[in-house]
């Protein structure tokens, strides 16, 4: 009996033993991560975790120290540069390890292995896109350079030196319980780094930043609308914009490459193929960023005072690490991205640069016509060009290896094969886009890391437009400051020369005229220099006025945050840091200023339409009121802003309803059209009419439909318990600009626990302070080049990726609240350890 | 049963179950193996003569979650909880001394298992 027992009792045990050390389902080992040791708890960061210590480096020959100063921001003296970057390499690996293992993986689709068979089609349209293709070109250009070649070298021996824990067989020295949290949670462990996994990061920020388009749309804007109409709604170059370059500059316009006119265009023939098929409108994008430089004569200082704010995705952990270097030869500080090496945004002891995205069209699609079914050869010109496969194998956690064949055309892949499902069913709009081959310039041969390489040296305007002339994607808007006083912005990249329209539109692949040919040589691409207005900026907007001798056109092009710097700057006299941060916080609604005193004014009688003719009370009244009186800034805790936004939504949607009427993939015209059409356009104009109605509605009209609509919205949304109240906040207070945007901080794996949800702030997108839901800005800073050079900068995160750690997002509230940190570039190592709260030491 | 003999036997009870949170703490503070607890207990059920089983699990069970819940403590007081009280939320759980007590009691019962295994086999 007693055997029995204790038969059972072990049993018992043996079994919940076993149960709780394997994973269950999509749950990690429960019994290995709640491990009160090892587990989860091991990430709960003590203060004894943030100590010096010695690192030996073995045979790598890496002499130096990194010290963290207060901030976790590691300081790096270097005896060379391949000590320098091993560092960096190995600092990154320490607090944002899991963040660059996911993020290769996403770029190279290979999330299936982590995640499972629901990531398969995510990582069969990287695989199709290219992104390892891409990667592995930019490897092979940047391995065919000694100097770049050690620089990514020595810094993935750095990290790999971390995971390995100094380990001469290469095999994981970090523990189960010094793993990043995120890989006990997913239960997977890291692998060894690459130059390949730096090159997919990159492509990455390529693919953000670039990887898109909107010719498909154009294509069948141009044919629904007519050339007429398209033209009114989809101007290539609108009126009234405010470009990067001023119209001072003059273009050499000797030697001119003139493109080849191609003997037809396809994009009817493309038209019909997609008709009748059902698209989701595309989201519009909202990566955009702000920079700008004032030069010595708008300055207190007298010094040029530079200013960068990326607005990308926010994300837990940050995409940026700020970080110093310093080496012979090298002294500089700013964010760096954790997966590469150097400094992407930042400054020296000479000169500050920064960036924003172009938004020039550098991603076409060729229609491309097979001999025969068997596809594997397609026209060009006269002949038939083969087509190349490439295997692209993926795993699949839990699952078996799926194996896919990717074309390639020499435009570049067929991105879809006309078998795309989304929750299986067919997905139509990815399925119109088989039988067109992708020519993507993030494809080509390309060394961007050797930009920052070299810009984290220059010491002058001459070292700065050297350095950047290696930057080929995405192309960047690189503006430049320098402690003599110059200042400059160059818009960079590898642009084709196109004929006028050439990549707006699908284009024929069969023509040979239609293909790039040629690029436009580094002294066109859009450059000043000391600008007699004293300042350079740049906002995503269109580099140039209609003298720029080159065809160009643009798939992001942005015109309100531009224009309201432009104004702002061209105000300002004997500026100073504290006024560029304030410019950086400036919440003014431009668009709102713009269309709001029309859109009231235009109501019939210029009276609420609603007046009395709803039964709770005053608040239409209250709204209308907040409205009426709105100084058209975007404030944190104003309603005026949230009241705009949703009629301004609903206004639109009834605007553009003609667009939406159909099943085609379209999108709707940009806000600024919408902006110049409502201040130019009759009352009449035919947009204004609402299809589904029989009466022809003017513009007086549609305003008074969509406010009243508007207004029940928001009537829907009254807190009763606020009744009697006449406080709009405390009425309707999920109409409070920050609660209504809810700009929040997601932790990459979408995990809300590790996320930061509704920060408190202002700003919106098409503002200056461009926080919207999900987009903001990323990096924040301030560079004022006098000397010593004196610099700020802010990101909403920590320099710790660990959620168990005070350094996750410490600088959130900071961030949203509009507050700086002081950057810190010591030029003697004696300052540096003087700050430090702790170093390690390489020998 | 004198009253002294009572009272020993408490105090015998205490410094039994003190040893092994003892042994249970240093043992998972070492050894990165989540379940050596159970080695631990299925020695005290061995060892320890207790009156039936069922005090043997109790008292392994009692063991465990002292010993858990005290590195929980080790842990999360040096951190204010900062990661915790996130993984509370991860885990859907109210706050994160449920976590604690659930992932100790669950570990516990694991515990009271194998010490009574271990006092059955034994037991003459």
């Amino acid at each position: 009996m007693r055997f029995v027992r204790s038969l059972v009792f072990a049993g018992l045990a043996i079994a919940a033993i076993w149960l709780l050390d394997h994973p269950i389902g999509s749950i990690p080992p429960p019994g290995k991560i709640l491990d009160p040791v090892h587990g989860f708890m091991a990430n709960a960061e003590k203060n004894s975790d943030l100590r010096s210590y010695n690192f030996n480096a073995g045979n790598a020959h890496v002499k130096g120290t990194i010290y963290l100063d207060e901030r976790l921001v590691p300081h790096i003296y270097a005896e060379d540069e391949h000590s320098l970057y091993f560092m960096q390499g190995y600092v990154h690996a320490k607090f944002r390890l899991w963040q660059m293992d996911i993020q290769t993986r996403a770029a190279a689709g290979e999330l299936s292995e982590i995640f499972g068979p629901d990531f398969i089609n995510y990582d069969k349209e990287q695989r199709n896109k290219g992104m390892i293709y891409g990667a592995e070109k930019a490897v092979e250009a940047l391995s065919s350079d000694p100097q770049m070649a050690d620089c990514i070298q020595a810094y993935c021996d750095g990290i790999n030196a971390f995971i390995t824990d100094g380990n001469q067989d290469n095999s994981p020295g970090l523990s189960y319980a010094e793993m990043p949290l995120e890989f006990k949670i997913l239960n997977y462990k890291p692998t060894l780094w690459t130059p390949l996994k730096t090159a997919l990061l990159l492509k990455y920020m390529a693919n953000t930043l670039s990887g898109f388009d909107d010719d498909i749309e154009y294509s069948n804007l141009r044919q629904f609308l007519g050339e007429a109409d398209f033209n009114l709604l989809f101007p290539d170059r609108p009126s009234g914009i405010d470009p990067i370059i001023p119209s001072e500059k003059i273009y050499d316009t000797t030697g001119l490459i003139h493109p080849a006119l191609p003997d037809s265009n396809t994009a009817n023939v493309f038209y019909d193929k997609i008709r009748d098929q059902f698209i989701e409108q595309q989201e519009k994008n909202e990566v955009g960023s702000n920079n700008w430089v004032a030069g010595p004569s708008k300055t207190k200082s007298g010094a040029p005072i530079l200013c960068n704010d990326p607005h990308l995705q926010l994300n837990l952990p940050s995409l940026w690490f700020e970080i110093q270097l310093h080496a012979p030869g090298i002294n500089c500080y700013g964010a760096s991205l954790p997966g590469a090496p150097c400094v992407v945004i930042g400054f020296n002891d000479h000169i500050a640069w920064g960036v924003t995205n172009a938004g020039i069209d550098v991603l076409d699609w060729y229609q491309i016509e097979f001999k025969d079914a068997k596809k594997q050869s397609y026209r060009y010109g006269n002949e038939w060009k083969p087509l190349t496969g490439r295997v692209e194998t993926i795993h699949v956690k839990g699952g078996k290896d799926v194996q896919d064949t990717v074309l390639y055309t020499d435009y570049g892949p067929l991105v879809f094969t006309g078998t795309e499902t989304t929750k299986d069913k067919p997905d139509l709009a990815k399925q119109a886009r088989a039988g067109l081959a992708m020519r993507w310039i993030a494809h080509d041969r390309s060394e961007e890391v050797k930009t920052f390489y070299y810009l984290n040296k220059a010491q002058d305007y001459d070292d700065y437009r050297k350095a950047i002339s290696y930057f080929d994607c995405p192309a960047q808007n690189f503006v430049f400051g320098c402690t003599n006083g110059d200042i400059a912005i160059t818009q960079q990249g590898k642009f084709p020369v196109k004929y006028p329209g050439e990549g707006r539109y699908i284009l024929n692949g069969a023509d040979p005229k239609n293909n790039y040919q040629e690029y436009i040589p580094f002294e066109l691409h859009p450059y000043i220099k000391n600008p007699e207005r004293g300042f350079c900026s740049s906002a995503n907007q269109h580099p140039t006025d209609s003298t720029y001798p080159y065809y160009y056109t643009g798939y992001d092009f942005e015109f309100f945050r531009n224009r309201m710097i432009n104004r702002s700057l061209t105000a300002m006299q004997n500026i100073t840091p504290q006024d560029m941060m304030n410019l950086q916080q400036n919440n003014f609604n431009l668009l709102a200023s713009e269309v709001l005193p029309k859109m009231l004014s235009s109501l019939a009688s210029g009276k609420a339409p609603f007046e009395g003719t709803r039964t709770t009370g005053n608040i239409d009244k209250l709204l209308f009121n907040s409205l009426q009186h709105w100084n058209y800034y975007n404030d944190a805790d104003s309603i005026a802003p949230a009241c705009f936004q949703l009629w301004w939504e609903i206004f639109t949607d009834s605007l553009w309803d003609e667009l939406h009427s159909t099943t085609l993939s379209l999108t709707i015209p940009d806000n600024y059209v919408t902006d110049l059409l409502l201040n130019n356009q009759p009352d009449t104009f035919p947009y204004y009419d609402i299809q589904s109605t029989p009466e022809k509605e003017t513009l007086s009209d549609l305003l008074r439909i969509t406010l009243t609509s508007t207004m029940d919205s928001i009537n829907k949304m009254v807190d009763a318990t606020g009744k009697g109240t006449k406080d709009l906040t405390e009425l309707i207070p999920e109409m409070v600009w920050y609660k209504w945007k809810h700009t929040s901080i997601i932790h990459i794996a979408q995990l809300p626990a590790f996320s930061r949800l509704t920060v408190h702030n202002g700003g919106y997108r098409n503002i200056v302070n461009a926080s919207s839901e999900t987009h903001g800005p990323s990096w924040r800073m301030v560079v004022e080049l006098t000397q010593p050079v004196k610099a700020w900068g802010v990101y909403p995160g920590g320099q710790s990726g660990n959620p168990g750690s005070r350094y996750y997002d410490n600088f959130i509230d900071d961030w949203a609240s509009g507050k700086y940190n002081e950057l810190h570039l010591y030029n003697d190592e004696s300052e540096a350890k003087k700050s430090a709260k702790f170093y390690i030491h390489f020998n | 049963m004198t009253m002294a003999g009572n009272k020993k036997n408490i105090t015998g009870r205490i410094a039994e179950i003190a040893i092994a949170v003892v042994i249970i703490i240093l043992v998972q503070k070492f050894i990165p193996v989540w379940w050596l607890f159970s080695v631990i207990t299925f020695i005290m059920g061995w060892l320890v003569r207790y009156k039936n089983a069922w005090r043997s699990f109790v008292a392994a069970w009692f063991s465990v979650f002292v010993s858990w819940m005290a590195l929980y403590f080790f842990a999360d007081i040096p951190n204010n909880s900062i990661l915790s009280s996130k993984m509370a939320v991860l885990f859907s759980l109210p706050n994160q001394y449920i976590l604690f007590a659930v992932a100790s009691l669950v570990m516990g019962l694991i515990g009271g298992c194998t010490a009574a295994a271990a006092y059955s086999l034994r037991k003459k």
